[in-house]
This record gives C-alpha cells, sequence and structure tokens, in this order.
C-alpha cells in the first residue's frame, strides 16, 4: 500500500456546450472568448495535475455535450489526457456525454470516425456495473468505477467485501434528476469522486471526508456563479489527509442582489459598492438586480462608463422588491392599477406569472409616468 | 392645517422673510418682477415637503441650486403650522439636507415621526394631508391658470392627473396611448427596423421553428447515431461467424474433393476387372460371329422391323371397315322406317314439295296478318261508329252507291240551277214592267202637254178675246204658245206608243223561256230526292239526310275504308292462293303423311324439317359410304404389300441359315438364337469392351490419385485446426457439386454481412457527422432565437394586461372621482351662494355645471354663456372640491395664487378679487402674489372698511422690515 498519493478530481467539463451567451448577457466577442475557455477545460486541469504532480486524475463523468462536441474537439481532448501519461486518468461516463453506445467512448464509434483510441493512460470504465481497475505504480490502490447507461435512475453501491484492506477510490457520475444517497455511498471507499452536479459540494461521513461533488468546471449560467474549481485530494494510506479546492479557471460569475433606494441619486455609485464588496474582478461575469418597491418601479439611470472597467460584462436588471408592500392609494389610477396587480402577485404561485405580473406593473407605471417602454423592463447592460 | 408664520433665511432671491399669516387674512404680496414672488410660494411648499422631486421637475441636484439664496447665505427655512389642534415648527436647513420638527405647544422634537429611512419626509404630507404633486394641482394655483382661453383645457388635464397619478405628470389616456405605440412599433426590436409586436413575435417564431427544426434533426441523427453503433457490435458478430462458416464450407469441399479421389480409384479398379471378363466373353462369341454375315442378319431385322406390327393393324382395319358397313346400311334401314313413303320421293319431287310446303306455311301466315289487320281496321271502325255505316253502305248495289257519289252534288247543283232559273225569269219580268211604265209615263206627258194645250188656247181664246186689254203680241204669243205645245203632246204622244215595244216583247220571251227550263229543274231535283230516299229507306237509313250525313261521314274516312277494302281483297286473294296451294300439294300427301285438306303451317314447317333431315342423313351416308370404299381400297393396297414383304423376309431367313421349307415363324425361331450370340458380340467389341477399357487406368495413375487424396486430407485437417474445429463440424454434403454450392452460399452471406457493416459504418460516421456539425453555434442560434421571441411574446402579454388594468383601474377611479367632486362641489356652491347647485364632470374630466333647476350645462353652453369670471369661480371651485374629495377641504389648507387674473379686464378682476375676499377667505387663507400694484391699490380702495381688514399687503422689497408690519399673531 502507498504511503501517500495525491488525486486530482474534476468534471462536468461541458466541453462544446453553448456558452450561454445570451442567458449571461454576453456580447459576441465576449461569447466567443467563452466558448475557448470551456473548451480550454481540459488542457488546464491537466496542466493543473502536472503542476500539483497528482498520482491519477478522476474524471466522473459529463466532459462534453454529446450533442455538439465534434471530433476535433475530442481530438484535442485525447490528446491533452495522453500528455498526462504515465499518471492515469480514469473516466466514469455521465449523461452529457451520452449514455449507451452511441458515444465517444465506444471504440468502435471512433473507429468509425477515424479517430485513435483512448490512450493507453487513460480508463474508460464503460460497464454498467461497478469495475475495478488497478496499476502497478499504484500498488495497493483499487479504483472502482461504472459508466451511466440509459434507464440509470441512481448509482448502485459498490460492493465492497469486509476485511478487504487498501486503498479504494470511486468515481461515478450521478444521473440527472436522479437521487442517491450519497453518504452510504462512500462508505467503504477512501474517496468517493462525483461528478453531475453543477455545485460543488464536500461529502461528510460522520468526521469524515469522504468525497466530493466536482461541481462544474466553467460557469455557463448564473445557476452557476462563484469560482470554479477542482478538488485536490491526498490520502494518506486509506484515510483522507487533506482536501483543497484550487481555481479551475479565472473568470467567475457573480449574481449579486441591491435594493433600490427611492430618492437615492446615485444608483451607480451603489452598484459599484456592491461589486467591490462581492469581491469582482474585471474577468468577471456579473448580473445586478436592483429590486425595486412597486410605487416607484423605474430604474434611475446608470452611468456604465463608471462599471466599464469593473467586469467583462455587466447587466442590471429591475426586479420587484419582496412584500411586503405598502398600499398604494386607491383613489388614483395609477394607485388602483398598481394595487391591482399586487393583488395578484400575491395570489400568483407559478414564476411565469409572476414574472408576468411584475412586467405589467413596470410597463403600467413606466406609461403612466409617460416613459418610453421596453420589453427589457428597464434592464441595463 | 394653517401656517401661522413662514422665516425664510435664504431661498433663491428671498433673505431674512419674515411673514406672519393671521387667520381669516389674504395676504397680498404686491411687488415688481423678479422681486421672488413665485419663490414664496416656493418656499411654502419646500418648507411643507422639502425641495420638490415630483415628475417633471428640474432634476434634484439641479433644482438645489436653482433655490440657493443668490449671495451665498444660509438656504433653509421655517414654518409655523396648526394642524389638528398642535402647533409644530418646522425647521429646514437644505444645505445640511436637515429637518426639525417641533412641537411648540410640548416643546417636543417629532422629527422622527416625518422622516423614512433612505426616503424623503413626510411632514408636507402628514399635515397637509396631500402629496405635494396633489398640492400643486389644487391649493397652488400657478400663473394664467385661471386665464380665460385655456383654463378649461388645464383643468381637465390637471384633473386627469389628480385622477390618474395623484396629481403627477402622467395621465391614463397618455398610457394608453403609450401602451398602444409600443405595441404598434415594438422598441428595440431584434428581428427588423419598424415591426410591430406582433410582427416580432411572428418573425421569432419562424426563427425558433427553423432552429427548433434543426435541432430536431441533429437529435436524431445522434439517436440514429446511437442505435447504429448498438447494431455494430451485432454486426461484427455476424461477419465474424460468416467467416468461419464460409471457411467450413470451404473444408467441405475439400472433404468431397477426397471422397471423389477416393471414389474414382475404387472405380478404376472395377473397370480393369470388367475389361477382363469382356474379353473372355468375346472369344466365347466369336465362332458365331464369324458364321455369320453381318448384312443378313441386318436385312433380316430391317424387314422384320419394316413388317412391325402391320398385319394386325390391317385385320384390325378390316374388321372396322365391316362394322362400318354395317352401321351405314342399319343407319338407312332406320332412316326408312322413320321418313316412310318420303324417302323414296326423287329430288325434283323433294324440291317442289318443299316449294309448296314453303308457300304453304308462307301463306298461312300471310292470310293470319291479313285477316288480322282486317280485324284491326274493323276494330278501329267500330270505335268510331263507322262499322254499322260502312256494312249498311257495302250492302247497297254498285249503281246505288255511284249514285250517292255523285247525288249530293247534284242535288246542290239543281237547286243553285233552279234559283238561278227563278231569278232570270223574275228579272224579265221586271225589265218588261219598267218598259211598260216608262211607257205610260210618256204618254201621260204627252197628254198633258195637250191639255195644257187646250188650256193654252182657251187662254189665247179668252185674250184675244179681250183684245182691247190685252196687248196683240201676247194674244198672238198665247196663241203660238198653246199650238207649240198642242204640236209637241201630239208628238210624244205619237211616239209613247212605239216605245221599246221590242225590248218588252223580248224580255217576255225570256221570261217564258227560263220559267219553263226552271220547271224542267224542279222535276230532276224532285227525281234525285226520291230516288235518294228510296235508297235511304233500302239502307237503313231513317231519311235522306241520315243518309246523306252518312255517307259524308264515310267520304271523310274514305281512307279507312280503302284500307278495310284493300286487306279484305289482300286476304280474299290469299285464300285463293291457299286453294291453288291444296290442290298441287295433293299428290305428296300420302308421302309426306299429310291428312285431308290444306296443311296447317306448323305442320308444313315440321315437314320441312323432315325433308331436310332426310337430305342430310342421306348425303352423310353418302358421304360415309365413300369413305368406305376409300378404306377398302387402301386396305387391298397394304394386304399386298405384306404379302411380298412376308415372302421377303422367308427368303432373308433361308439366307441366314434357316432350312427351307419351315414356316416362317420356324424360320425366324431358328435364326433368332444366333443372332442374339452375333450381337453380342458386336456390342461387346463395339462399345462395352472400349468403354471399360476408357475407365480403366494404369496404376502409376491410381497412385498420382492417391497421392493427392493424400495432400487434400493434409489440407482439411489443417484449416480444422486453425478453425479450432473437427471433422464432425464440416457442413454435411452428398456431393462436391453440393459442397461447391455450399461454399458459395456462405461466402455470398459473408460478402452480404461485410457489406451492412460497411454500410453500418459509414452510415453511422455520416450520422454523427450531421448531429455534431455547426451543433454549438445552431444551440446558441436557437437559445437566441428562443429569448427573441420570448422576450417579445412577454412584451406582448405584459402590454395587452397593463392596458387591460390600466383601463379598467381609469374606469373605477374617474367614476369615483366625478362622483366625489360632485358631491364636494355641491357643499362649496351651496356656500359660496352661486346659483349653481353642482359641478358636471363628464368621463373625460370636462367640467360643466347643474343648475338649480336642475338642468345641466352643455358643454357650448357653459363656454358661451357663462361670463369669464364665473368660469373662473367654478374652476376654483373644482379645484377646492378635489381637496374636499380628498378629505381635506376643511384643513383649512392655504391657497397660493401666482398672480392669477393677469388677463382680465379691470371689471372682471374687481369682480373676482372681491369673490375672493367674500366668499373663499371666510373659508381658507389665501395667499396672493402679484406684480400689478396700481389694480390691486384700486381693488383694495374700493372695498369697505369691513373687509378691507381682512387683507394684509406685503411688499417683499420691505424684506425684514416686514416683520415689523405684519399683523399680530392671534
Amino acid at each position: 500500500m502507498p504511503q501517500r498519493i495525491r488525486l486530482l478530481q474534476s468534471s462536468d467539463w461541458f466541453c462544446g456546450a453553448p456558452s450561454g451567451a445570451r442567458g449571461l448577457g454576453l456580447s459576441p466577442e465576449l461569447a466567443a472568448v467563452r466558448r475557448s475557455e470551456i473548451d480550454g477545460v481540459a488542457q488546464r486541469i491537466v496542466s493543473l495535475a502536472r503542476q500539483e504532480k497528482v498520482d491519477a486524475l478522476l474524471l466522473p463523468g459529463n466532459l462534453w455535450q454529446a450533442a455538439a462536441a465534434t471530433p476535433d474537439l475530442l481530438l484535442n481532448l485525447m490528446g491533452c489526457l495522453e500528455s498526462l501519461a504515465p499518471t492515469p486518468v480514469l473516466i466514469a461516463p455521465g449523461d452529457a456525454e451520452g449514455r449507451g453506445q452511441g458515444n465517444y467512448y465506444n471504440p468502435r464509434v471512433l473507429d468509425v470516425l477515424g479517430l485513435p483510441d483512448w490512450p493507453p493512460n487513460v480508463t474508460v470504465f464503460r460497464e454498467r456495473a461497478w469495475t475495478a481497475r488497478t496499476f502497478e505504480a499504484l500498488p495497493g490502490v483499487q479504483f472502482f468505477g461504472r459508466a451511466l447507461w440509459p434507464g440509470d435512475e441512481g448509482l448502485a453501491e459498490l460492493d465492497v467485501k469486509d476485511g478487504q484492506n487498501g486503498v479504494r477510490v470511486a468515481l461515478a457520475c450521478q444521473p440527472s434528476g436522479g437521487s442517491t444517497a450519497l453518504t452510504s455511498l462512500a462508505r467503504g471507499v477512501s474517496w468517493l469522486a462525483l461528478g453531475g452536479n453543477p455545485q460543488p459540494a464536500l461529502i461528510v461521513d460522520g468526521e469524515r471526508q469522504a468525497g466530493a461533488v466536482s461541481g462544474s468546471a466553467s460557469g455557463r449560467s448564473f445557476a452557476e456563479t462563484g469560482p470554479r474549481s477542482v478538488w485536490l485530494v491526498t490520502l494518506e494510506g486509506a484515510r483522507v489527509s487533506e482536501v483543497r479546492r484550487v481555481a479551475s479557471e479565472n473568470r467567475v460569475l457573480h449574481d449579486l442582489v441591491i435594493r433600490l433606494v427611492p430618492g437615492d441619486p446615485d444608483l451607480t455609485g451603489t452598484i459599484l459598492t456592491s461589486l467591490e464588496s462581492a469581491g469582482v474582478k474585471p474577468l468577471d461575469i456579473v448580473r445586478v438586480t436592483v429590486e425595486v418597491p412597486p410605487t416607484s418601479p423605474l430604474l434611475p439611470p446608470v452611468t456604465f462608463s463608471r462599471l466599464a472597467d469593473k467586469a467583462s460584462s455587466l447587466v442590471v436588471i429591475p426586479r420587484l422588491e419582496p412584500g411586503p408592500w405598502p398600499e398604494p392609494d386607491p383613489r388614483n389610477v395609477e394607485g388602483r392599477f398598481t394595487a391591482d396587480l399586487l393583488v395578484r402577485l400575491r395570489q400568483a404561485n407559478e414564476p411565469a406569472a409572476r414574472d408576468l405580473l411584475q412586467a405589467t406593473l413596470f410597463l403600467g407605471r413606466s406609461a403612466l409616468a409617460g416613459r418610453s417602454l421596453s420589453p427589457s423592463f428597464g434592464a441595463l447592460e | 392645517m394653517k401656517i401661522d408664520r413662514l422665516s425664510v433665511h435664504g431661498f433663491a432671491g428671498l433673505l431674512d422673510l419674515e411673514v406672519r399669516w393671521p387667520a381669516g387674512r389674504l395676504l397680498l404680496v404686491v411687488d415688481t418682477n423678479e422681486a421672488g414672488k413665485s419663490s414664496l410660494c416656493e418656499a411654502i411648499l419646500a418648507g411643507l415637503y422639502g425641495l420638490s422631486r415630483s415628475p417633471g421637475a428640474v432634476p434634484g441636484a439641479k433644482l438645489r441650486d436653482l433655490r440657493r439664496p443668490r449671495n451665498g447665505g444660509p438656504f433653509g427655512l421655517t414654518l409655523e403650522i396648526e394642524s389638528d389642534g398642535t402647533r409644530f415648527r418646522v425647521r429646514r436647513d437644505f444645505d445640511a439636507g436637515t429637518l426639525s420638527v417641533v412641537d411648540l405647544g410640548k416643546n417636543l422634537d417629532r422629527t422622527p415621526e416625518f422622516v423614512r429611512s433612505r426616503s424623503r419626509d413626510t411632514v408636507g404630507e402628514q399635515l397637509a394631508g396631500l402629496t405635494e404633486a396633489l398640492f400643486r394641482s389644487t391649493a397652488y394655483v400657478g400663473q394664467n391658470v385661471l386665464d380665460r382661453d385655456s383654463f378649461d383645457s388645464l383643468l381637465v388635464l390637471e384633473l386627469s392627473k389628480i385622477a390618474d397619478t395623484g396629481g403627477g405628470e402622467g395621465t391614463a389616456l397618455r398610457a394608453q396611448r403609450l401602451i398602444e405605440s409600443a405595441r404598434a412599433k415594438m422598441p428595440e426590436p431584434l428581428t427588423g427596423a419598424n415591426v410591430s409586436v406582433d410582427t416580432e413575435i411572428m418573425r421569432a417564431q419562424r426563427r425558433v421553428d427553423e432552429r427548433r427544426s434543426a435541432t430536431v434533426r441533429r437529435q436524431r441523427a445522434l439517436e440514429e447515431a446511437s442505435r447504429l453503433s448498438e447494431s455494430l457490435e451485432s454486426l461484427e458478430n455476424r461477419l465474424t461467424q460468416s467467416r468461419r462458416k464460409a471457411a467450413l464450407a470451404n473444408l467441405g469441399v475439400i472433404a468431397a474433393e477426397c471422397r471423389l479421389l477416393e471414389d474414382r480409384v475404387k472405380a478404376i479398379k472395377e473397370a480393369e476387372r470388367r475389361v477382363r471378363d469382356l474379353e473372355q466373353e468375346l472369344s466365347r462369341l466369336k465362332p458365331v460371329a464369324d458364321n455369320h454375315e453381318k448384312g443378313a442378319f441386318q436385312q433380316l431385322e430391317a424387314l422384320r422391323i419394316e413388317i412391325g406390327k402391320r398385319p394386325e393393324a390391317l385385320e384390325e382395319a378390316q374388321r372396322r371397315l365391316e362394322s362400318d358397313r354395317r352401321a351405314v346400311d342399319q343407319e338407312r334401314r332406320d332412316r326408312e322406317l322413320r321418313f316412310g313413303l318420303g324417302v323414296r320421293l326423287s329430288g325434283e319431287e323433294r324440291q317442289t314439295a318443299v316449294f309448296l310446303l314453303k308457300g304453304i306455311a308462307e301463306s298461312e301466315r300471310e292470310l293470319q296478318e291479313a285477316e288480322a289487320e282486317l280485324k284491326r281496321e274493323w276494330e278501329d271502325l267500330r270505335r268510331e261508329g263507322l262499322a254499322e255505316d260502312v256494312r249498311k253502305f257495302d250492302a247497297l248495289s254498285p249503281s246505288d252507291m255511284q249514285f250517292l257519289e255523285t247525288a249530293e252534288e247534284e242535288r246542290i247543283r239543281l237547286e243553285k240551277e233552279g234559283v238561278r232559273l227563278d231569278r232570270l225569269t223574275s228579272e224579265s219580268s221586271a225589265r218588261a214592267s219598267i218598259v211598260a211604265r216608262e211607257r205610260r209615263i210618256k204618254t201621260q206627258s204627252a197628254r198633258g202637254l195637250l191639255a195644257t194645250s187646250l188650256i193654252a188656247g182657251a187662254i189665247s181664246a179668252v185674250l184675244a178675246l179681250a183684245q182691247a186689254r190685252v196687248p196683240r203680241p201676247v194674244v198672238l204669243g198665247a196663241a203660238a204658245f198653246a199650238v207649240s205645245i198642242g204640236v209637241m203632246g201630239a208628238v210624244f204622244l205619237a211616239r209613247a206608243g212605239r216605245y221599246r215595244e221590242e225590248e218588252e216583247a223580248e224580255q217576255a220571251r225570256l221570261e217564258a223561256e227560263f220559267r219553263a227550263e226552271a220547271a224542267v229543274c224542279r222535276k230532276d231535283l224532285s227525281d234525285l230526292r226520291l230516288r235518294l230516299s228510296q235508297i235511304s229507306a233500302k239502307a237503313g237509313f231513317g231519311s235522306t239526310a241520315e243518309l246523306g250525313k252518312t255517307f259524308r261521314k264515310l267520304r271523310a274516312a274514305e281512307a279507312r275504308r280503302r284500307v278495310l277494302v284493300e286487306a279484305s281483297a289482300r286476304r280474299d286473294a290469299i285464300r285463293k292462293r291457299r286453294e291453288r296451294l291444296e290442290a298441287d300439294f295433293e299428290p305428296f300427301r300420302s308421302g309426306l303423311g299429310s291428312t285431308a285438306g290444306l296443311p296447317s303451317g306448323e305442320d308444313a314447317r315440321r315437314a320441312l324439317e323432315l325433308i331436310e333431315d332426310l337430305e342430310r342423313a342421306q348425303r352423310q351416308e353418302d358421304l360415309r359410304r365413300a369413305a368406305l370404299d376409300r378404306e377398302e381400297e387402301r386396305l387391298a393396297t397394304e394386304r399386298r404389300q405384306l404379302e411380298a414383304l412376308q415372302k421377303e423376309l422367308a427368303r432373308s431367313a433361308v439366307r441366314s441359315g434357316a432350312p427351307e421349307g419351315l414356316s416362317l415363324s420356324d424360320a425366324l425361331l431358328f435364326v433368332e438364337a444366333d443372332q442374339k450370340k452375333y450381337l453380342r458380340y458386336h456390342e461387346i467389341l463395339d462399345q462395352a469392351l472400349p468403354e471399360a477399357k476408357k475407365l480403366a487406368s494404369s496404376s502409376d495413375h491410381v497412385r498420382k490419385l492417391e497421392g493427392d487424396r493424400q495432400s487434400l486430407l493434409a489440407e482439411l485437417f489443417r484449416g480444422l485446426s486453425g478453425l479450432g474445429a473437427v471433422e464432425s463440424s464440416l457442413p454435411p454434403v452428398s456431393s462436391l457439386d453440393v459442397a461447391r454450392k455450399s461454399a458459395e452460399e456462405a461466402r455470398a452471406q459473408t460478402e452480404a454481412a461485410d457489406a451492412e457493416l460497411r454500410s453500418t459504418r459509414a452510415s453511422l460516421a455520416q450520422k454523427l457527422s450531421e448531429g455534431v456539425e455547426r451543433a454549438r453555434e445552431d444551440l446558441e442560434s436557437l437559445e437566441d432565437a428562443e429569448w427573441v421571441l420570448e422576450r417579445a411574446l412577454s412584451f406582448r402579454q405584459a402590454l395587452d394586461l397593463a392596458r387591460d388594468r390600466l383601463s379598467a383601474a381609469t374606469t373605477v377611479v374617474h367614476r369615483d372621482f366625478r362622483k366625489g367632486l360632485e358631491g364636494a362641489s355641491r357643499g362649496i356652491l351651496e356656500r359660496w351662494g352661486l346659483p349653481y347647485e353642482a359641478l358636471e364632470f363628464d368621463e373625460e374630466l370636462h367640467v360643466t355645471v347643474r343648475m338649480k333647476d336642475g338642468k345641466v350645462l352643455t358643454r357650448p353652453e357653459f363656454e358661451h354663456t357663462l361670463s369669464a369670471g364665473t368660469r373662473e369661480q367654478l374652476n376654483l371651485a373644482a379645484r377646492l372640491s378635489v381637496m374636499a374629495y380628498f378629505g381635506v377641504g376643511d384643513k383649512k389648507l392655504p391657497l397660493l395664487l401666482d398672480d392669477p387674473f393677469t388677463s382680465a379686464d379691470d371689471g372682471r378682476f374687481l369682480k373676482l378679487m372681491n369673490f375672493l375676499v367674500e366668499m373663499v377667505l371666510p373659508e381658507r387663507p389665501i395667499l396672493l402674489v402679484t406684480c400689478h400694484e396700481w389694480r390691486h391699490e384700486r381693488f383694495l380702495a374700493q372695498l369697505s372698511p369691513e373687509i378691507r381688514q381682512r387683507v394684509e399687503v406685503i411688499p417683499l422689497r420691505q424684506g425684514a422690515s416686514s416683520k415689523e408690519s405684519a399683523a399680530e399673531e392671534p
């Protein structure tokens, strides 16, 4: 059994996937940059692995988007992983690459496309059942992995025989929409590397750090805010001695919310303050949601030139502040209109219905104020 | 709320201004332009609400600069206000942005009650009960607002602003227009310039559909690729199995070849043994073969073959010929029995009989047709009621009929002739009478002349007698006249006696002649009628008239009658022809078995058929007999040929070794044994032995074959070993051909499996390429298109909903607002003693008024019948009604008037000012700022002392000194 091994875990790269530029409010130029950043994640991770001198690279799934990954993209990815040789790279195929036989993990598919087979240092767990793999360079360490196949809704627990000694590392991708009891899944293994969830998380079994959910390597929507990272794990024997998160890319997505103060003459300044307090860097992509009161839902002007160097992309959108809302004066049209919509907003449960009512409120009050109407309901970029 | 005191520390052009505002006083601020009159009003508002941020106002920062004191001194003011029994001091420092509200009664700082976090304070709203916007729209009347020409439209606008936005800048009407405008022209369109929201949606939807289609196509391609890749493994397995099967089939071919070689060796050995056996048999048969000539046996055999079965066939044909002859004879006898004596008729007789029989049948048919026609004609006549008449006329003699043919015409002619002769007689008589009358007249005239002459003579005589009194010429004249008249009379009388005597005689002669002819004519007519009467009686008619009528009727139906007659004639002719036929048929009656009389048509046709059958049978018999004769001749020839052949056969048998004198059959039996040996000898020699020798081979060849077989066996076992198979794995085959065919099929299956695998791989590559090529761009493009569509859809929904809800809110608010204003105005107008009951507002908030008698003025009436002053009073009433509607009507809010009546003439100005002081001031304090000093001095001068003391004049230029001039605090 080795005294100490270092593992690097990453997944959910989604190479080839759309950049999410529209949802992020990116300019076409930045969208192109963002695409190359998403596709370049393999290179960054491999560089990191080389830099950290890891003993194995664990990739539990969703490395590319099956619907959009071209053979050239795959060839680059294989080249990156091969460049890490002889360090073993272990892959547990997930949902995004396409379940079953029709994906790039199938050597026959590679052959048909004229692509080489996966490099020798890359192990792909193509079976549905948990499969073990050992390496001469890592004696006493067993790697277990499995692939997602059509019909899989959860991950079966790894069947570990009692009394077995040694280090056991397992990796798999969680099926999207499925549910798995992570803690029980991690029992019996030294480290459980899971993919399939955009948000990173540590799996703790009692006092023990038993594994981690990788989280997506690149932010593609405001659901993936915060720094993107990989897990660097050190095992002393069968015990986890250190777990670190290391940034996987420099660009961070921020989704900030501030509250509009009626009469505040300097919304730009308020936004600047919130950017600073959130630690936004010039490369970052930011959305600022300004919560406005229903009786004054119109955003004052924002001086974007003051914000230009604070982030690579910044969009400001208004949103109705959460209740309770004051009762408008029903004796005038504006008040009655607002009161009517607030009543409906209180009754609406569906987000789409609430969005519509909010937009209606903004538009109606804008019209009453004699301001030009906009389909972006006051969003500023 | 009541403002007691205002201290302006610095506000625009106002510095250290102290204004006290006693209860029930109108503060009249009279000063020049730019003295700060309007700033005084704004300072009061700023004291209540802070610096304005109302919509449409100058932006905050800039307004602050505008209101800042021009000398750079302190920027602030203090108000002392009484509200609901509490006195407050409101101090504002606009430089520091601070506010201080102190309850003067309790000396308590109550600022926190009026401050909101990070928002404007609520001093004005709490104390005045109105928002700043509403205060500005009601209690603060700016310059020119009450202008005669525009106050109605301005009032409508302000009321709309109050009703729609609480006194803000916007109105529901403008909001609806903005919404409609946005609906018609999409703001910030993404699918093209100048498009409506609907067009934007339509275009975006089209883009989404296109991109979704592309995505679906790619998705399907990937699904197909997945399916194909799943089938790849099974296809590869199938190809492997096919290849193994083909290899085994090839080995099966080798195995079959081995077995074939083995069989060939066996066959060669068998052939060698057979050669030996044949050679031994040949040596045994050779003596017999040598004793016979090959040609004799061949000739004998040829003759036997030629004769073959011909004797038996000849005998059989002979029997058949005799049988046929007997059959023909029997048939002839049968025919005689069937046809009887008819058989004996000669051909000519049969032709005559056939002619007669056809005539009989034909005549019978014609007779039936003629009788039927006759019957039909009679039936027709009977239906028309003519049948009986025809019979009656048919019973008449031909001379009668001939007479009747012309009788009618003759009668008419005679009658006409009689009439004509009577007329001629009358004419002749008349002419004679005329002549006689003319003669009498002429005679009477002549006699008259004579009488006149006598009278004239008498007169002349008298005159002559009276010569003394009558001149002589007269007497002479009279006498001459009497003489001449007398002469004339005499001449005329003479002539009249001979006048037309010949003519009269001629007419008398003609009359006698015509009369005689007429008598003859009447006699003829009488004779004719008599004969007609006789014929009528003979034919059975009641009268000659009936006869004539019937005869005319029959003549009208003459064509029918003629047909009837012709039919009868035809029938009679046929009957006569049949009588002749019966006579002609008599000689054939017995031969054809006919009974007496003319045969019926049916019998005739039956006899005709019989004759036809008979003739046919006889023709057939003749033909058969001719054929039998020809057969008999052929058989005789055959018999002669056979006899010649048999003789030649017997001679040939003798030549082949048979002893002479034996019967032909014995001779042939004798020859046959040697012939068999001879033939067998030559069969072996010519056929069996060469074939056997051909199959037999040398021992070297056999060894070579054995060697080849061993090589093949070795190859077979090597192949099996290579496939990991044993000999039993080979496919069972019955022959080399079958094995080769199996191998060929297995090869074809392998090629098919290989082709399918290649095709699947190509399809897989294509589908994968289709599935991922430009997919990212397409997916992003789809996201874009969906976002654009969603944006436009949401915008449209929100616009529609906003329009709907705004409309609903407007309807309700305006209705309530109108009712509220009307109710409030009723009280105000009553208090003011104006002759109106209430203000009325239409849906667009245009104002008019209801008179005390209940009549509501129309808008034109309102504009043209009311004086400008009255309308300005009503305008003020409307503004105060708004405050009352919003519940602040009794708060004694001050009325701030900024030079309100600038466009009024002097008379109207005075009236309005009096109205303010007398009617409005008792309700609320008034601040009026103006630059028209002279006009207001006149106004003050004409006030009664009692009223005058309610007006406090404040000149702003006196600034701080005004403190001293201000009225005492109440």
